[in-house]
């Protein structure tokens, strides 16, 4: 194999499990908080460090023979069945592996203004370091099952950050909710897998790296599952445990929940990192899809469907961090939609972009809520832009970036993904699409003009964040202006050497200047809309349809009353009641103790005491053995 | 001839002394028909050579045991009772019905050893036997002592009003 | 003689001590026909002596002896403890050993 041990790789996933451990450890009692928070942020600049340079080893290979490899131990050995515990360094894992380091780096800096003070201090950055770790795990694992333990590993650690203030019950039902609903998405990843592995194994593929996999993928090609082919059930499997995971219809609900965390946490986990790893499962497996076109549709389908959902969601919301929820399920939404028209380049470009644009946006809202002392209604701010210059100016910067105006990044990425569904050829979708790109340009609009402009709504005098936090935004905010003219040149060729775009095409051309347009009147009304005078009298006439939308279109009380409402009655009746109970305890734990006992009465009656009885069945016992004997 | 003659004589000695021992309803009754038949058996043996068994069999079983029951039965209150001795009916057809099924089993084997054996009086029996016993078999002999010993210690410590 | 003749003798004596055991009540008298098992079993042994010739079994007949009388011995002593503490001496009545 090429580049079999090349031995840089692992330690980009050691510094954050070091972090984790030591934090979490020894980090209360003999870091403190600066050292904690320093030691956190350091581990994750080490793992950016190594896979920089990781990358740049990668540069020096030729195109097209780009693979690093480095297998660490045997993990599961089983007769013909082998996983290795190995690691991948591909131009995929090295995008993923760069943006999740740099812009995990730069919110851990953040954290360290944000959370200060906080008395879970050292535990929250040693969440956070295994929360990177499994993440990288994720990213650079060379075999599916692999993947699957970091998959597991960043739900764990999205429950443990959602409920980290534990204290309030909210906080920790969100934790589960998110938990929970991840685990229906991964009941399905794990059949996929399942069904994945017995298939080629029967064919006599033993191995499951994903090189193998990519070679003989194609005995799978014919093969049927009920009746569907192989490839299309075992990718819709996948996909659902993807909608998990990237928070796409049906299994979204969960991320709203999940703004009850900490910003920071919700601006990495939430926005950056964590809920796009179903994108790169989709790209990882790509070859999977290859053979699955009607499997392709599916996610196109989901994903065309959730980003016009999240985006109408997101128009009527009022606490911001929920706004900017709503506007992540819309955009990874745009991210399969790439996904499901093959051009997996483009929905990794558009994920790099949506991480620094998204991630820019909660730590603003971070920011105005720590300088409004907690407060996280829109309606009650306003005016903020005199008291948090700063803050406004790169909040701005993000709003052009996620709205597409040009030449910020957003722009570029989410151009491209529309082109790729326009090429798809069918016309509905993506006039969805440019709907939804007109409506996201609406609420970040009216986001901005509610939070910064205008009056002032409440008393409290909100200061500026201090430079922990202001840095990092800028940061982020300098790559969501350069990123995406800089990625639409190097990126998508360095992913993918056959998509290399020469010219631009007039077709092209007119579909950017229709987005443009788009998004440009998206801006307008969303400062129109945002005059209160106005907004109002829309809300009187449309009041039924505002309060189904602002209600998030009573999903959650639907899945309440159809899902959870039977399941808790069958967890009770059926699986409490009559199994665990009734059964195991009933008939087989004290139904044992029970039968031992009579029986016991029973033998007891045995021992008469009587000496001559005894001598009878001595006797009965003789004439027995005699009658053996003979 | 005689020899026969007499080895069934006294063998039917000593059945008939054991089915008197079972009707009877006396503990005394009982005790001198234990005597007719032990004293039956050491004539059995001495016409099977076995002298010194069957000297042994009279001064040991007819002698000392006998003397033991004996004075067990005159002496304990409880003992010599005129009372019903024998157990409710379904019980005793149990027991007997038992022994015929075990006696029915043992002859079916007693018929395998088919032979015939010579009868005739042996002289040298108990030289042969001495010389066993004072030769290979001395060390068992004297354990016998012992055990007799614990016998004697156990009766008395057992039988003792106060300790 | 027929050797087998002896055998069925010393059986029937063991079956009937045997039936006697099981069909009397009184403890003494249990005891004798005890007894009369050992003696019938010591009977079987002194024919096969005479059948090999060799006085080994005789020897088992002299240890046979020695352990009855030491059992008559120390069984007589506990009926008399018995006699002395439960007041019966009926094998049905003496049941402590039940349940």
């Amino acid at each position: 194999m090429t580049g079999n041990f090349y031995p840089l790789l692992k330690w980009i996933i050691l510094p954050p499990l070091a972090g984790f451990v030591l934090n979490g450890g020894i980090g209360k009692r003999f870091l403190g908080e600066k050292g904690g928070g320093w030691l956190g942020a350091a581990a994750i600049l080490l793992a950016f460090i190594f896979s920089f340079l990781c990358f740049s080893d990668l540069l020096n290979l030729p195109a097209g023979h780009r693979l690093l490899r480095d297998t660490l131990f045997n993990w599961i050995s089983a007769g013909s069945f082998s996983i290795d515990f190995a690691l991948r360094f591909d131009p995929l894992s090295a995008v993923m592996a760069l943006v999740v380091t740099g812009v995990s780096f730069l919110i851990h800096v953040y954290s360290i203004g944000y959370m200060r003070g906080d008395k879970g201090f050292n535990r929250y950055f040693s969440y956070l370091n295994l929360f990177v770790f499994f993440m990288l795990i994720l990213v650079l694992a060379d075999n599916p099952i692999l993947m699957f333990v970091g998959w597991e590993g960043v739900g764990l650690c999205s429950y443990l950050l959602i409920g980290f203030w534990y204290e309030d019950e909210k906080n920790a039902a969100a934790g589960k909710k998110a938990f929970i609903t991840n685990r229906v998405g991964d009941a399905g990843f794990l059949i996929g897998l399942m069904l994945l592995s017995y298939l080629l194994a029967r064919q006599g593929v033993s191995g499951l790296d994903f090189e193998t996999l990519a070679l003989n993928i194609n005995l799978l090609d014919g093969g049927t599952v009920l009746g569907f082919g192989a490839p299309t059930v075992i990718g819709l499997l996948l996909f659902f445990g993807a909608t998990g995971k990237s928070a796409q219809f049906p299994l979204y609900i969960w991320l709203p929940d999940a703004m009850a965390g900490p910003t920071p946490v919700s601006a990495l986990i939430h926005a950056a990192t964590m809920v796009t790893a179903g994108v790169y499962m989709l790209a990882r497996m790509s070859f999977l899809y290859a053979l699955a076109p009607r499997a392709l549709e599916v996610v196109l389908v989901t994903g065309v469907f959730t980003a016009l959902l999240g985006a109408v969601i997101a128009a009527l919301q009022s606490d911001i961090k929920k706004v900017l929820a709503y506007s992540t399920i819309s955009q990874i939404g745009y991210m399969f939609m790439a996904a499901g028209t093959g051009a997996y380049a483009a929905g990794i470009f558009h994920l790099t972009t949506h991480a620094f644009f998204k991630a820019l946006l909660f730590l603003a809202a971070g920011s105005v809520i720590h300088g409004m002392a907690g407060e996280q209604e829109m309606f009650r701010m306003g005016g903020l832009s005199k008291e948090m210059r700063f803050t406004f100016a790169l909040t701005a910067v993000g709003w052009l970036a996620i709205s597409g105006i040009p030449p910020l990044a957003g722009f570029y990425s989410k151009d491209l993904v529309l082109e790729h569904v326009y090429a798809h050829g069918v016309p509905v979708l993506w006039y969805a699409g440019l709907a939804t790109a007109g409506l996201t340009a609406y609420y970040v609009t009216r986001l901005l003009a509610l939070t910064f402009l205008g009056g002032k709504n409440s008393e409290t005098h909100a200061h500026e964040s201090p430079l922990l936090m202001t840095i990092p935004m800028a940061a982020l905010a300098a790559l969501a202006l350069t990123g995406g003219w800089l990625g639409s040149k190097y990126l998508l060729a360095f992913l993918d050497p056959a998509s290399a775009r020469a010219e631009i095409s007039p077709e092209a051309f007119r579909l950017t200047m229709i987005s443009v347009i788009t998004a440009l009147a998206g801006v307008a009304s969303g400062f129109f809309f945002a005059i209160p005078a106005i907004s109002d009298a829309l809300a009187r006439r449309l009041s039924i349809a505002r309060e189904v939308v602002y209600n998030k279109f009573y999903v959650d009380e639907i899945y309440a009353f159809a899902v959870i409402r039977p399941l808790k009655r069958l967890a009770d009746k059926v699986c409490f009641g009559f199994l665990d109970a009734g059964l195991i305890d009933g008939l087989l734990v004290n139904g044992a103790a029970r039968l031992t006992y009579r029986t016991g009465a029973v033998l007891r009656n045995l021992q008469t005491g009587n000496a001559q009885g005894y001598a009878l069945t001595f006797t009965g016992g003789l004439i027995l053995l005699l009658y053996w004997i003979m | 001839m005689m020899h026969k003659i007499a080895i069934y004589a006294l063998g039917g000695l000593a059945a008939a002394g054991t089915l008197a021992m079972l009707s009877q309803t006396e503990p005394l009754r009982a005790a001198l028909a234990m005597l007719a038949v032990l004293i039956a058996t050491a004539g059995i043996y001495i016409l099977l050579s076995a002298q010194l068994i069957a000297f042994l069999q009279v001064i040991i079983y007819a002698g000392a045991i006998m003397s033991l029951f004996i004075i067990a039965i005159n002496t304990l209150p409880f003992a010599a009772g005129r009372e019903k001795q024998q157990r409710p009916t379904f019980l005793r057809l149990a027991g007997l019905s038992g022994a015929a099924i075990l006696l029915a089993e043992l002859i079916q084997i007693a018929l395998t050893f088919r032979t015939r054996l010579d009868i005739a009086f042996s002289q040298e029996s108990v030289q042969r036997l001495s010389a066993l016993l004072f030769g290979p078999y001395a060390f068992q002999f004297e354990l016998l002592s012992l055990l007799i010993l614990a016998g004697i210690v156990g009766a008395v410590a057992a039988a003792k009003r106060k300790i | 003689m027929p050797f087998e003749h002896l055998l069925v003798l010393s059986f029937i004596l063991f079956a009937l001590a045997a039936a006697g055991f099981l069909t009397h009540k009184n403890t003494i008298v249990l005891l004798m026909f005890a007894e009369l098992m050992l003696n019938a079993a010591n009977l079987a042994l002194a024919a096969f002596a005479k059948l090999s010739g060799s006085p080994e079994p005789q020897i088992f007949i002299l240890m046979i002896f020695a352990v009855a009388a030491a059992e008559a011995g120390v069984g007589l002593a506990l009926i008399i403890l018995l006699a002395r503490n439960l007041k019966t001496l009926d094998i049905d009545e003496i049941r402590n050993l039940k349940g």
